[in-house]
């Protein structure tokens, strides 16, 4: 188990303006799968591949349970990256190519043959050892991938959208798989995908990346519940947003008031805006819908748009002085039918506010 | 192909601005006139005691034939990533052996077609033999001339057949295995 840590890692490639990737520092502990989001374009492919050593970084430091390897050689850090595209070897028979970075390392034929074997169970291809690749279905092929990087038992594995290429269907069986071989492995891992979705239910925490620089690092409900921009937020999933004037713990706006609970997230407030103009944000999900004339606290006016029931959930669209605003209940909660007046309760503990 | 080959990754590793003057260096020998050159290689080679032998036959074939290799090779790299060396060498493998191992079996299908190419070059050249040779080493094309301009049909038209031999074979192997599977063809025409 490595801890990997990346100290102010700036990339610029050649013949362009913009740094790819500007200062980003981050820790990953031994063990843990790290999941680094952001829209394409946003470095986490480069970032990648300079954890891997296939680019070296313009500046920054780069150390694996505290050695600097900056400057090693990619074959010398036993970083093993899994690209998107399989990239297994056409010319060598399915057993081979897991054996690959053991036959690299100069360990004797039967017992690389033996350990690419029971690699090669655990993700259940033995039967297809002496087959070519190329004759494996997408799902097969991507298997061997994983099984190839991790026979080795590198320091760490890199994965790079390993679940992009497959079918839906596919897509689940093989991030089970990712999960328990991680797990059982205990191997650092670091992987990166443009789905949040996907770094919610595989990372043991997530990174964003924006524009190359590292927006917010946590676990996924921080990222849900307090996003530190609009943009990580939207990334996340959907949000309500009311523009307004803060006063102390008020919001006022033109719908009415709003009491705010800075105090329930001291982290999270120190990054708000203090008295003046501000915007307040709310997940569909945590407003809770009531009858217009229920006597409540931090409640707006309303009438439903539109209703839909999605068996787990039913979305609401409703109509706020002009402003369309989403609402997510619960499936046993009262319902309320289009063109119904409602009441939307928003519990201050869970407004979070920004600058713009 | 010892030469050719890493020329080619070499060219191809290049950006295209310096990497388009590098090839046209490569192919100025291929501009000036065969004879031209042969002349002047004939002069130099006698004072080094590469005339008339096979080996310095083998040396100057290499003038007309160095550059359509290097321009095979070149397209072949260039039409392929080095994604699978990257793979190889976060298994482990140095860049040396990455490339051995891994770049090189992908890139056979550029090999053989380039191969195959200059082949055919090097089997239809008659003033480099004649001069270089001195009319001591022998192929095909001198034997042909020879024939053919001492006026016995028979052998001239059984030679000619000889000749056009490899060239049709060549041509319905890279038609019929190296179609499909190599870029470098393509890569070529598209020049």
């Amino acid at each position: 188990m490595t801890r990997l840590r990346i100290d102010s890692l700036t990339h610029t490639y050649p013949r362009s303006e913009r740094p790819a990737l500007a200062n980003v520092s981050l820790e990953v502990q031994p063990g843990e799968l790290l999941c680094l989001v952001g829209p394409s374009g946003c470095g986490k492919t480069t970032l990648l591949k300079i954890i891997s050593g296939l680019l070296a970084p313009s500046e920054g430091g780069l150390f694996f349970d505290g050695h600097e390897v900056t400057r090693v050689p990619p074959e010398q850090r036993r970083a093993v990256m899994v690209f998107q595209s399989h990239l297994l070897f056409p010319f060598m028979s399915v057993i081979e190519n897991v054996g690959f970075g053991l036959r690299m390392r100069g360990v004797e034929r039967e017992r690389w043959i033996e350990a690419a074997q029971t690699m090669l169970d655990r993700v259940h291809l033995s039967a297809y050892a002496g087959r070519r690749p190329t004759s494996l279905s997408g799902g097969q092929q991507q298997r061997v991938a994983l099984a190839r990087a991790l026979v080795a038992e590198p320091q760490l594995l890199l994965l790079d959208e390993p679940l992009s290429s497959l079918d839906r269907h596919l897509r689940e069986d093989m991030r089970q798989v990712i999960i328990e071989l991680q797990r059982a492995t205990r191997v650092t891992t670091v992987c990166v995908t443009h789905d949040q979705e996907e770094a919610v239910l595989l990372g043991d925490r997530i990174a964003m990346l924006s524009a190359g620089e590292l927006v917010q690092v946590g676990r996924a409900e921080e990222f849900y519940e307090r996003p530190v921009s609009v943009h990580v937020a939207r990334f996340f999933g959907n949000h309500n947003q009311l523009e307004g004037e803060r006063c102390g713990s008020l919001i006022r706006s033109e719908v009415g008031e709003l009491v705010i609970a800075p105090e329930s997230t001291p982290g999270q407030s120190a990054t708000w805006p203090s008295d003046g103009p501000a915007c307040l944000h709310i997940r569909p999900e945590a407003i809770e819908l009531m009858s217009p004339h229920a006597d409540s606290d931090n409640t707006l006016r309303g009438r439903v748009v539109h209703r839909v029931y999605v068996g787990t959930h039913v979305r609401y669209a409703v109509d706020v002085a002009g402003q369309p605003w989403q609402v997510v209940a619960g499936p046993h909660t009262k319902r309320f039918d289009e063109g119904e007046q409602v009441g939307l309760r928003l519990p201050p503990e869970r407004i979070w506010l920004t600058r713009e | 192909m010892v030469l050719g080959v890493p020329a080619g990754r070499g060219l191809a590793s290049l950006t295209p601005g310096p990497r388009a003057a590098l090839e046209l260096l490569f192919f100025a020998p291929v501009i000036v006139p065969a004879l031209a050159v042969a002349l002047g290689l004939h002069i130099v080679f006698i004072r080094a005691g590469l005339a008339d032998t096979i080996f310095g036959v083998v040396i100057a074939h290499l003038l007309p034939t160095l550059p359509y290799m290097v321009l095979v090779m070149t397209s072949t790299f260039a039409n392929s990533d080095n994604e699978l060396e990257y793979q190889a060498r976060t298994l482990g493998a140095g860049p040396v052996r990455a490339f051995l191992i891994v770049g090189l079996p992908t890139a056979v299908p550029g090999v053989l077609t380039g191969a195959l190419f200059v082949f055919l070059i090097s089997w239809s050249q008659y003033a480099l033999t004649l001069l270089i040779g001195g009319g001591r080493v022998l192929t095909l094309p001198l034997l042909l001339f020879a024939f053919a301009s001492a006026g016995d049909l028979a052998v001239t038209a059984a030679l000619g057949l000889v000749f056009l031999a490899p060239a049709v074979v060549i041509l319905t192997l890279t038609a019929r295995f190296l179609t499909g599977r190599s870029v470098a063809l393509a890569g070529v025409a598209g020049k």
